[in-house]
């Protein structure tokens, strides 16, 4: 009967208790949690037991490479060196995870309290009020923005509040192989036309067999629309009344198609997106081989680190007929705060910290482009190594004088036509499944409609 | 005689042949691992490295803003082993319900049980999201853990129920006239011969968790918590610059638990699995 | 025992009824399975529900969701990449499920006989399943089929494998081909229970090898090779890691598996409604697939099979 009746006790315990089961589970998992936090922590205990405002816990979120993370949360660090009450948790991803989990993170009102996020998002985090809007702590001087340019300022811009401070100050560049280009005597230079780009790519491979590689297609689009007078994204459709407008560069990917000069498409795809894959520094013969690249100019950094020994890479402009019309400085991301956040008035106090303090930006280095702040730019600027030193001219001595102001914050939609529709219709030209009349119309409708998708969300 | 023998040695040949062709891509990882990580590409070909080196093993393991790669195998293995020991237990409850017992209601739960094979993933990755962090459990273990006490892993429930049906009736009658209750048959006559089933969910279960990728990006949000296939992937940022010499390194490590478990319980894996085909 | 049980039977109480009850097959079946029909009631039907929910919505996760009816529905059937991706997602499913079966039962055969080496034989072929979809696995498929990639260098070729449209979709096939294991040993483990005295009847009878394998072998794994098949298939339809980390998609779409682009546009593009009707539609559709198969295992599966 014992035996019995423990046996009922036993199967009914597994089954019944299962609820408590969890929970107990729940405990076990929670406990440990906290043990493995503990090491890693200056202050593990403080969150817990102060609890009086005077401990502080932030998370921070951000993409990007093992150097990036590096100086980011040494630099958190720091700052928790100098106000030992806030402590820092990290929240790194690869640049796709990081927006998967970002949207998730929204979803369940458990934003990060600083996230780092492409200007192209903006919207859609502001429209379902996530982001805080920074206008009163500028005010206040919480924020000092005194260093920072109107024009860098407005791309954070969204309905009027500003909601995204530049973590980095980038332009669009042709990245090209200086080493190459000087070895056949080819000339290159800032601030060309696209028949003066052409002529480069036509003697290259007359003279190496080395072909072009087209990338960043929205923003050849971009450059078109604004020469245009319009912007690319205009509320919820594309700024520009015509497919005509567009043309220009399809036309361009199809001459060197029937030229020659352009790469075999197959061989770009198959060497995937990430910038050390590029065919500008990853090639085995000319076959393979770009001569240029066309990238944020930040990223030249990680394209030069990669590349093969005695090739040096320099940067010019992206070709376009009209650059004081065309370019822009570029805010390839932004550090945004939490609505939700609890503790908005230290998250902002780090954000000031990161934008004004001579501490963050020598711990950062320029990293993910120039300093907002003017100041921290000149100052950074002699510590820099090479290659980052020449983004930076680039940026400061190039652009800045043959720019305008950056477009607004775009709808939603916009990353969808950025990424599928600019990529997926320049691949089909470049594949010879499309002509460029063909492409032009393609990307003018795909995009219409997919804006026009997109705002019946709101 | 001479012909037999002549067989078996072509078979054996044969067998290895293939079986190295099979794990070449493996044994690859495992070389390129100890090249320097800016020549992994470029010697692809070659499979000893020229410059043989630990490097990408202390990079790797010194893992990302202070975290340890050791932390991030740490907490793989808690979450995997837990996930595992739920599964098991539930599942093998919900098999022997299903399998031998009749009930009102019985043939809709198997079916159910069917039907959360053939859902896709991704559907109810929101909506669960959602739901868990109405129970207040983000960035913690329990979304990838507590689930698995209930069973609700289709194809683990149908190993077990499988294994079951294929076990002797007698023994059931015979415990029965002895005047054991539904429970103790169960605890005392099933328990013991599942163990071989038990062992099959197991190694699924925890190759399983040990490989999810989607759950800890959705739950974890902060490194000292992350899992290894979430870090794994930190190395190769497509923005920025990769260290595959040392992704492929820690992909090594991170196998080495994984291949133990196998070597130890292979056994279990032939034995365990479902001796009935689809009688649904 | 038995006088416990006549104790009890003395003083009827509540306490005695519900030992009773408990003790009933019903209830206790009902008892065994508590852990599912909660866990499908918590984990599965109410995130169902909900996702059927958001499928009548335009939702962005980050904000609210706004009920549009079936709008999503009809988007789906008018969108060109959908059916994209349902051929693509068809095509690799119906390439890759059978070539998977048959090399796991090939290999199943030739590793069944109990030699000394045959556990690391087994492990050999097993192995590539273990890694199942994990990051590296993929990046390391990526990198062997890159254009200067292991393959091309072995066998001197020069094709961007992951480049064209053509083999793009084969390379990923033949990395589920690659991962036959568990089917291998689903296998094994019924070849091994296959009754010697069927085979040593046959050869009194005078077959030889073939068609003892066409006549006892293959009819008895029937049932195991439609169980493989079922679940091969579905597990093919959901096809997602592989095609979101070596291709991305690309070339041209002609890898954008259908799990893919319902990720894309649920987390990427920020359209969880139209994400969640794509869900609701790949249900159908899988349910679909699996009735059929289920119908016309009458015709070709042996009952008595193991």
């Amino acid at each position: 009967m014992k035996k019995k009746l423990l046996s009922i006790l036993l199967a009914c315990a597994m089954v019944c208790t299962f609820a408590a089961c969890g929970d107990s589970e729940e405990q076990g998992g929670a406990d440990k949690e906290q043990g493995e936090e503990t090491p890693d922590e200056e202050e593990p205990a403080g969150d817990e037991t102060a609890g009086d405002g005077e401990a502080i816990n932030l998370t921070a979120a951000w993409w990007g490479s093992q150097d990036r993370n590096d100086r980011f949360s040494n630099a958190f660090d720091a700052y928790t060196a100098e106000n030992p009450n806030v402590t820092f948790e990290f929240q790194i991803n690869t640049f796709s995870d990081h927006l998967t989990a970002l949207s998730a993170s929204a979803a369940s009102d458990t934003m990060p309290d600083l996230a780092m996020l492409q200007t192209d998002y903006l919207k859609t985090y502001t429209d379902a009020d996530k982001l805080l809007d920074l206008t009163p702590y500028i005010e206040s001087g919480a924020l000092d923005l005194s260093n920072v340019s109107e024009s860098v300022i407005s791309t954070g811009e969204v309905d009027g509040g500003i909601y995204g401070i530049s973590a980095g100050n980038n332009a669009a560049a042709l990245i090209y192989n200086k080493t190459l280009l000087e070895e056949n005597g080819i000339e290159i230079k800032n601030l060309m036309n696209y028949e003066e780009f052409m002529d480069v790519c036509r003697q290259v491979y007359e003279k190496t067999g080395v072909k072009t590689q087209f990338d960043n297609m929205a923003t050849w689009l971009e450059h078109l629309a604004r020469e245009n007078g319009t912007s690319l994204f205009d509320g919820n459709a594309l700024g520009v009344e015509s497919a005509d407008v567009f043309l220009p560069f399809y036309e361009m990917v199809e001459t060197g198609r029937e030229e020659g000069w352009l790469i075999d498409q197959g061989i770009q795809t198959s060497n995937g997106t990430a910038t050390e894959e590029q065919a500008i520094i990853n090639y085995s013969s000319p076959e393979t081989q770009s001569w240029c690249s066309f990238f944020n100019s930040n990223q030249m950094v990680a394209m030069q680190n990669s590349a093969p020994e005695g090739v040096e890479l320099d940067l010019v402009t992206m070709p376009c007929s009209d650059p004081s019309k065309a370019y822009y400085i570029r805010q390839a991301m932004c550090w945004t705060i939490a609505a939700g956040s609890e503790n908005v008035d230290e998250a902002v106090a780090v954000l000031n910290w990161w934008i004004n303090s001579e501490e963050a930006n020598g711990i950062i280095l320029g990293e993910p482009g120039v300093p907002a702040s003017t100041e921290m730019a000149n100052y950074v600027a002699e510590q820099l190594d090479e290659a980052t030193a020449k983004t930076f001219t680039f940026v400061t001595d190039v652009v800045t004088p043959n720019s305008a102001a950056g477009d607004p914050p775009a709808e939603n939609g916009a990353a969808q036509v950025r990424d599928e529709v600019a990529n997926g219709v320049c691949e089909r030209v470049s594949y010879g499944e499309l002509s460029a009349e063909e492409a032009a119309q393609e990307f003018f409708t795909q995009g219409n409609e997919i804006m026009a998708n997109s705002a019946a969300a709101e | 005689m001479a012909r037999k023998k002549r067989r078996k040695v072509i078979y054996h040949i044969l067998t290895m042949l293939c079986g190295i062709i099979m794990i070449y891509p493996l044994i690859w990882m495992v070389c390129s691992s100890f090249k320097e990580s800016g020549t992994i590409f470029l010697t692809a070909s070659e499979l000893i490295p020229r410059n043989a080196t630990i490097e990408n093993f202390i990079n790797g393991w010194q893992g990302f803003s202070k975290v340890s790669f050791g932390v991030f195998i740490k907490n793989t293995f808690v979450v995997a082993v837990i996930a595992m020991a739920l599964t098991v237990a539930s599942s093998a409850l919900v098999a022997y319900g299903l399998a031998r017992l009749r009930f009102k209601g019985k043939n809709l739960l198997f079916a159910l049980v069917l039907l959360t094979m053939m859902l896709p993933g991704e559907i109810v990755m929101i909506p669960r999201y959602l739901w868990f962090n109405k129970l207040g459990w983000i960035n913690t273990y329990l979304p990838m853990t507590v689930p698995c006490a209930f069973a609700i892993q289709g194809f683990m429930v149908y190993q077990m129920k499988n294994f079951i049906e294929g076990l002797p009736r007698e023994l059931n009658e015979a415990a029965k006239i002895d005047g054991c209750s539904y429970y103790s048959i169960f605890t005392r006559i099933i328990l013991p011969l599942l163990k071989p089933a038990m062992g099959t969910v197991a190694i699924f279960s925890f190759i399983n968790n040990w490989n999810d990728y989607m759950s800890p990006l959705l739950y974890l949000k902060n490194v000292p918590k992350y899992t290894v296939s979430l870090a794994l992937k930190l190395f190769c940022d497509q923005s920025s610059t990769s260290d595959y010499g040392a992704m492929f390194a820690m992909a090594v490590v991170s196998l080495i638990p994984v291949i133990l478990i196998f070597i130890f319980c292979q056994r279990y894996l032939v034995e365990g699995i479902s001796t009935q085909g689809l009688k649904g | 025992m038995k006088t416990a049980i006549a104790e009890k039977k003395k003083k009827p109480g509540i306490g005695e009824r519900a030992y009773k009850t408990l003790m009933k097959e019903s209830t206790a079946g009902f008892v065994f399975c508590l852990p599912f029909i909660l866990g499908f009631l918590l984990f599965i039907l109410i995130p169902l529900l909900l996702s059927l929910y958001y499928s009548l919505c335009k939702y962005n996760i980050v904000g609210g969701a706004q009920f549009i009816g079936i709008q999503n529905y009809l988007d789906v059937f008018k969108d060109d990449k959908f059916w994209k991706a349902l051929g693509v997602t068809g095509f690799y499913a119906v390439v890759s499920v059978p070539l998977r079966v048959i090399f796991a039962l090939i290999v199943a055969l030739l590793l069944v006989r109990d030699t000394k080496v045959t556990p690391i034989y087994r492990a050999m072929y097993y192995l590539p399943s273990l890694l199942g979809a994990s990051v590296a696995v993929a990046i390391l498929w990526k990198q062997m089929f890159a254009y200067d990639g292991l393959i091309n260098a072995i066998f001197g070729l020069k094709i961007a494998w992951l480049g064209e449209t053509d083999t793009a979709i084969w390379v990923l096939i033949l990395l589920s081909v690659w991962q036959f294991g568990s089917s291998m040993l689903i296998f094994v483990s019924n070849l091994k229970q296959i009754p010697s005295s069927l085979y040593e009847a046959a050869r009194v009878d005078g077959a030889s090898g073939i068609q003892n394998f066409f006549r006892i072998t293959l009819p008895l794994l029937t049932p195991t090779i439609f169980f493989n098949l079922v679940m091969q298939s579905i597990n093919g339809l959901m096809v997602f890691a592989s095609g979101q980390i070596i291709t991305g998609g690309k070339p041209l779409d002609s890898t954008l598996f259908y799990a893919l682009y319902m990720y894309n546009q649920t987390f990427a593009y920020n359209n969880a409604g139209y994400g969640s009707a794509l869900g609701w539609v790949l249900i159908v559709i899988v349910a679909l697939y699996t009735a059929i198969l289920f119908k016309t295992k009458k015709f070709w599966v042996y009952e008595g099979g193991l």
